[in-house]
């Protein structure tokens, strides 16, 4: 669980930088929030391509169904996850 | 059919602030960072709106610049209640979006695809800026992008001039827009002292009748002359921009000619009519 919180929180300072949020910092993302729609972050398809560029730059995660992205990227707690399950030790 | 055209606002933005045409000079409140070698790359949104747009940090520096002094352009225009029925918007732009264009793709020529940034490569054509625009002003009519070396801003407003005559629109933003940095200052092989700087320009412009009062351009062309004749004939390059914003401050009377002129023999020009109101 440590790990996943650890994770929550560098994910949270990359995309703040990569997304171009100004005025937002690590603690106004609630990890458990939707990232997309208008009840979240409201971020839209440019920004999930960022993301995964994220997880791979980063954590050499790859995601390569669409179907399964779109469960990944709904909130920061599901990419953590992600990230936990499948990055290489 | 619209018989004259008139100036109703403008605003201009570089490196020291915001100028709107009737308003007072606002200069940069907090010092912007100087993020690489201009200081304009690192604007924000709170540095030029009140209630700046969601994803204005998301931007090229060609967007934010445009999108910036093109709403101040139109709030000097008129009464925020009633603003100027604006419909579509021209940006004339040497450097274009030159400078995104390197940021995006040096890296990734230099280390490969893992550092593409897809936000980046969205801005990698000049009209996006003029998207952002209309997305954010709500403009739904025409837009372009002209680009004819310096003389690009004048061109945009030779643009707009036709338009508005030939019944296309009948209100438009139009004006310059420059990202450029030591990237682009090389790229386009300007010398390091050049005065080309990143900044924007924007008038409103919106037909009206023979018999209104206040600043007209009377004619407007652009065109192609060898760089000879050109020199000869408008006494070296030059974008008109600076004398035109001056005269247009001051509250010039009478007639003004703004000539821009490149060293390659692009020119653009702008006859304008100032006359006072009867009231």
């Amino acid at each position: 669980m440590d790990e996943i919180r650890k994770i929550e929180e560098e994910l949270k300072k990359l995309m703040i930088e990569a997304l171009g949020f100004e005025d937002l910092v690590p603690e106004d993302i609630d990890p458990e929030k939707p990232l997309f729609g208008d009840t979240g972050l409201g971020l839209d398809s440019v920004d999930a391509l960022e993301l995964v560029m994220i997880m791979d730059k980063h954590y050499g995660v790859l995601i390569e169904d669409p179907e399964e992205g779109k469960r990944v990227l709904s909130c920061v707690r599901t990419m953590a996850e992600f990230v936990v399950e499948n990055r290489k030790s | 059919m619209a018989l004259e055209v008139f100036i109703r606002g403008g605003a201009k933005v570089d490196g020291r602030g915001v100028k709107r045409l009737h308003g007072a000079f606002r200069p940069w409140e907090d010092p912007i960072p100087e993020a690489s070698d201009h200081r304009l790359e690192g604007i924000r949104g709170k540095d030029l709106f009140d209630e700046p747009p969601a994803r204005f940090g998301r931007m090229d520096l060609l967007s934010k610049l445009t999108l910036g002094c093109a709403f101040h352009a139109l709030s000097d225009a008129g009464d925020p209640a009633s603003p100027p029925p604006v419909e579509g918007i021209i940006l004339g732009s040497w450097a274009g979006c030159l400078m995104t264009d390197l940021n995006y793709y040096l890296p990734v020529c230099d280390k490969g695809i893992s550092e593409a940034g897809p936000s980046l490569f969205s801005y990698t054509l000049p009209n996006v800026a003029l998207g952002e625009v209309c997305k954010e002003l709500g403009l739904t009519g025409p837009n372009t992008v002209v680009s004819m070396g310096r003389a690009s801003a004048v061109a945009a407003l030779v643009t707009a001039f036709h338009w508005i005559r030939s019944g296309r629109a009948e209100c438009l933003l139009a004006g310059g827009a420059e990202a450029v940095d030591g990237k682009v200052r090389k790229y386009l092989r300007l010398p390091m002292d050049s005065d080309v700087e990143s900044g924007a320009f924007f008038l409103v412009l919106e037909g009206g009748g023979s018999t209104d009062p206040g600043i007209r351009i009377a004619s407007a062309a652009a065109g192609f002359q060898s760089r000879k004749q050109a020199r000869l004939r408008q006494g070296g390059a030059g974008s008109g921009i600076d004398e035109l914003w001056r005269s247009l401050e001051s509250g010039f009377q009478g007639r003004l000619e703004v000539n821009a002129v490149t060293d390659e023999g692009f020119t653009a020009g702008l006859t304008l009519i100032s006359e006072l109101s009867d009231g």
